[in-house]
């Protein structure tokens, strides 16, 4: 269990990724976190391909957040695949962005996105809306494999 | 029509009227002859009863004798016994030959059932002995002492009279039915005793055969005290023919009827006779009212024809005199013996005057050359001839002279009637001009016009046409000359034009068919030109097309179309650049929201992160410049989003539904006052109208300018805010009046820039975005924005939206 990670972090920017990581450490809920850079890297570890072969692909993580804008393989690529494969599309995926362009939205509900956070400017609000995610997919939201 | 309906009806009511007499006589005959039919029937019914009656006697008669003669017969034994008891007087003699002589009779006969002799001195004899056992074999005295009356009273008759005494049949004790017949027996004037045959009566109706009479009758044999011995008594209630059968002593009565009855039984004869009467008197009937009425009307229709004639000779008269034209009648010698009254107000002479004159005084001077006269050759044979008249005040005019000759009482006249014919001239002369104006519509017309024939082919179809008439501008524009083309057909003129589509053939042929003129363009090969053409007909068969030549303005045309193409293409190609840079802007937008942003977020975040790690190595005044850079990031973030919202108003798609203000305006107040104290607000909303429009924009007005109105009146010990809205120019104008700051009237055209701002931001913090947004919803919902104030003394915001599709009434 200790071993299992938990959350999957995907995103392309050092500064937010670190913002992320430190308001998800303020919330708890820093274990067994993976952070990764691009879509194409999220998809080897869930799949176990490249730097990930050597990753049992049984074992689903619990939450994935995941960027919309990301280098080589943007967010809602990521999430199609995940959403349209029946063994993992049971993973939550959350959706962080910086925009609130509708069209955004609609296309990742579209593709059955859980949750959807627009990252503030007010590193405050960030935690707070972190910490709402948090305590919803991971503490109330039952996993599917236990 | 309706006059003529009751003069038809009078006439009937005349015609009944005169034909009263011969209906009365029909009616009476009727009634006689019908009188006489009954009678006749009556007495005809009579002698057939009667005749029936006397065939049934005849036929009766057999059965009747027959019985007669059995029942005679038989009694005639008793005689016999009678001689036999005086050559046999002696019990002894009769003991020893009674059996004997019994036994002969009875076998002699099938009727004789028993034979008796009661002796008045002596036991009684018996045969055959049965009837001994039986109880027959009384004494003399026992009879005489019998109870019975009918029996007692017929020995009496028989001891009285010594004659045979034939009884009615009664019951025997074995239980037939027998007729006793009883003789007194005298021996020398002494009554010697009783002889008594019972004769069996059944045997006796058979052997007389009246069993055997059949179906044909109902018969009743009547005995002679009138009971009923044999058939029905019925028969004797519906008047039976009867035969006497004669007994020794009284008669029976033989009755009988027809077994279907006596009408029945004469009911052909006389249906015949009765149908057979009543024709011949119905006949009778009409025969006289045939004969009678022809009569009446003959001399009726001799009146009636008397009186047309009357008639026909003063409508005549009436004719002459009322003629429309002036009639005269004249003379052999030209002396005018009559005319009428419309001649003698044409010519305006008098009667008398007209009868002073002479035929060829009515003609214009001109034509009064006695030699030119026509009365003889209207003396021959009558003429009809134009003729110039003038009347009495010197008007000459044109007449047309009917004039006929007579003869009256042996004499020659001449009866001629003139018609003014004025009239007549002016009519041909305006035919006349209007026949040279429509030649000269036709010649001069400067489009060419043809007037065809159509050519049937064997099915009456239209295939080809005749050119009738074509106008010099068909000569002069197509460049055929008449004589070249009229009476030829358009496939001679141009050969092959029945192979081609969309000729002018196919045109004719059209509207010679359907009648229903057209007007198109055609394209003709033969000349290559262009031409509208108007076709109609003008009779069966006969088309007319109006033609000119459009060559110039089609190829003009061709070229337009060619050129509108393009543009149409070019605007195609201009809207889909359009569209790409839109698609650029977009992506901008979402790069600046989302790229912009980033960066913002790094500097708050890691802002956030030294205040939070390294508290204790800043001063006060570090974590205060630290503050100053968190709350820029946040102004820039605010700036971004606003420009954002800007943006995105022009681009997306307007949404147009009712809008209910009030509602809208209430819950936005309400949202914006969730996280502040409004007591020391005072908010009023008057009634305002629904609009058409987004509501999603137009709620972002009302949050705009009320949150607005909020915080620039803010710094009043107490806001008040009027919300409310008018109708003006098909606008309905909503307004948000405050007690604020207001603002400078003379910078009010910058209001409603973007970023620009009338109040520094340190007074009231804002982007300058905000009347930006509410000037860009208001201009796209065909509306607009304006706003009234003095420094420091509140401020009003307008904005109008057009009424539309019954959204207009105030307050709905």
């Amino acid at each position: 269990m200790e071993n299992e990670v938990e959350i999957v972090l995907v995103e392309d920017n050092p500064n937010d990724m670190e913002l992320a990581l430190r308001a998800l450490k303020k919330n708890n809920i820093a274990n067994n976190i993976i952070a990764l850079e691009d879509g194409e890297q999220a998809l080897d570890y869930l799949y176990g391909r490249g730097e990930f072969a050597d990753r049992n692909t049984t074992v689903n993580p619990r939450l994935i957040l995941l960027d919309l804008k990301l280098p080589k393989m943007d967010g809602l690529e990521v999430l199609k695949v995940i959403k349209s494969d029946p063994e993992k599309k049971m993973i939550p995926v959350v959706m962080l962005t910086s925009s609130k362009e509708e069209c955004d939205v609609v296309e990742c509900y579209r593709l059955g996105v859980n949750s959807y956070i627009v990252k503030p400017v007010d590193f405050d609000s960030f935690v707070k809306s972190i910490h709402k995610i948090g305590f919803y997919w991971l503490l109330m939201n039952e996993h599917p494999k236990r | 029509m309706e006059a003529s309906k009751p003069r038809k009806n009078s006439g009937f009511v005349s015609y009944i009227i005169r034909n009263r007499m011969a209906f009365f006589c029909a009616s009476v005959t009727l009634v006689i002859s019908l009188l006489i039919w009954w009678h006749a029937c009556a007495i005809y019914q009579a002698d057939l009863l009667n005749d029936q009656h006397t065939q049934v006697e005849v036929q009766l008669a057999p059965y009747g004798d027959s019985l007669s003669s059995i029942i005679g017969h038989s009694t005639s034994h008793l005689e016999g016994m009678g001689s036999f008891v005086e050559a046999n007087p002696s019990k002894e003699e009769l003991d020893e030959n009674f059996e004997i002589f019994a036994s002969g009779i009875y076998s002699g006969s099938s009727v004789i059932r028993m034979i008796r002799l009661f002796p008045v001195s002596n036991e009684s004899y018996v045969y055959p002995h049965s009837c001994n056992a039986a109880g027959y074999c009384r004494t003399f005295n026992n009879l005489m002492n019998d109870e019975d009356p009918a029996r007692k009273a017929a020995l009496q008759e028989t001891i009285r009279t010594g004659r045979t005494v034939v009884s009615d049949p009664c019951e025997l004790q074995e239980g037939d039915m027998a007729v006793v017949a009883r003789r007194a027996i005298y021996i020398n004037g002494s009554l010697w005793g009783i002889a008594v045959l019972s004769l069996d009566f059944p045997s006796m109706i058979a052997n007389s055969g009246l069993t055997d009479i059949g179906d044909d009758f109902d018969i009743s044999l009547q005995g002679l005290s009138g009971q009923t011995l044999f058939g029905s008594n019925d028969t004797l209630l519906r008047s039976p023919s009867v035969y006497q059968v004669s007994l020794p002593e009284g008669n029976w009565e033989l009755a009988a009827v027809p077994s279907e009855g006596w009408s029945a039984s004469i009911e052909g004869p006389l249906g015949l006779f009765q149908k057979g009467g009543l024709i011949i008197s119905l006949l009778l009937t009409l025969l006289v009212y045939i004969v009678l009425s022809r009569d009446i009307f003959l001399k009726a229709e001799v009146e009636e024809r008397t009186a047309s004639l009357r008639e026909s000779e003063g409508r005549y008269r009436q004719l002459f005199d009322s003629n429309s034209d002036p009639v005269f009648l004249v003379a052999e010698d030209s002396r005018i013996m009559d005319a009428n009254t419309v001649a003698m107000e044409l010519y305006g002479y008098t009667r008398d005057e007209l009868l002073e004159m002479v035929a060829c005084d009515l003609s214009a001077p001109s034509m009064r050359d006695p030699a030119s006269s026509p009365m003889e050759d209207i003396l021959k044979n009558g003429m009809q001839f134009q003729w110039v008249h003038i009347t009495r005040d010197g008007r000459e005019f044109p007449v047309d002279i009917n004039a006929r000759p007579m003869e009256l009482n042996g004499e020659r006249y001449i009866l001629a009637s003139v018609r003014d014919i004025t009239a007549n001239k002016e009519a041909e002369e305006a035919i006349r001009k209007s026949e040279k104006k429509y030649r000269g519509l036709f010649e001069n017309n400067i489009s060419e016009v043809v007037i065809t024939e159509m050519v049937p082919d064997e099915n009456g179809r239209p295939i080809d046409y005749v050119f009738l008439d074509v106008n010099s501008s068909f000569e002069k524009n197509i460049g055929l000359k008449a004589e070249d083309v009229v009476g030829k057909r358009v496939t001679e003129v141009y050969p092959g034009i029945e192979k081609r589509e969309n000729t002018l053939l196919d045109l004719h042929r059209e509207v010679a068919i359907t009648g229903i003129p057209v007007s198109v363009e055609i394209y003709s090969e033969e000349l290559n030109e262009y031409f509208i053409v108007n076709a109609y007909r003008l009779e069966e068969n006969i088309v007319v097309g109006v033609s000119q030549k459009i060559t110039e303005r089609k190829l003009a045309e061709i070229e337009v179309r060619k050129l509108n193409a393009e543009l149409e293409k070019r605007v195609a190609e201009r809207t889909s650049e359009l569209e790409k840079a839109n698609k650029e802007l977009e992506a901008f937008t979402y790069s600046v929201s989302h790229d912009l942003r980033a960066p913002l977020r790094a500097i708050d975040g890691f802002s956030r992160i030294i205040l939070e790690d390294y508290v204790e190595l800043l001063d006060d005044e570090g974590k205060r410049l630290l503050n100053v850079i968190r709350t820029n990031t946040q102004k820039m973030d605010k700036l971004i989003t606003d420009l954002l919202g800007l943006s995105r108003i022009g681009r997306n798609k307007m949404h147009l539904t009712p809008v209910n203000m009030n509602i809208m305006v209430n819950s936005v107040y309400n949202d914006l006052m969730t996280n502040q104290n409004s007591n020391n607000i005072e908010f009023n909303v008057s009634d305002l109208p629904d609009s058409y429009a987004d509501s999603s924009l137009i709620k972002q007005v009302w949050i705009n300018l009320i949150s607005n109105a909020i915080k620039y009146s803010s710094s009043r010990d107490k806001s008040v805010i009027d919300v409310g809205a008018y109708t003006e120019d098909g606008m309905n104008v909503y307004y948000v009046k405050d007690n604020g700051v207001g603002f400078d009237p003379k910078y009010s055209h910058k209001l409603f820039g973007i970023f620009q701002r009338l109040h520094s931001e340190k007074e009231f913090p804002g982007t300058g975005v905000g009347l930006a947004i509410v000037q860009r919803i208001a201009k796209r919902h065909g509306g607009d924005v304006w706003a009234e104030s003095e420094l420091n003394n509140g401020a009003t915001f307008y904005f109008s939206l057009p009424i539309k599709d019954g959204y207009d009434v105030y307050g709905e």
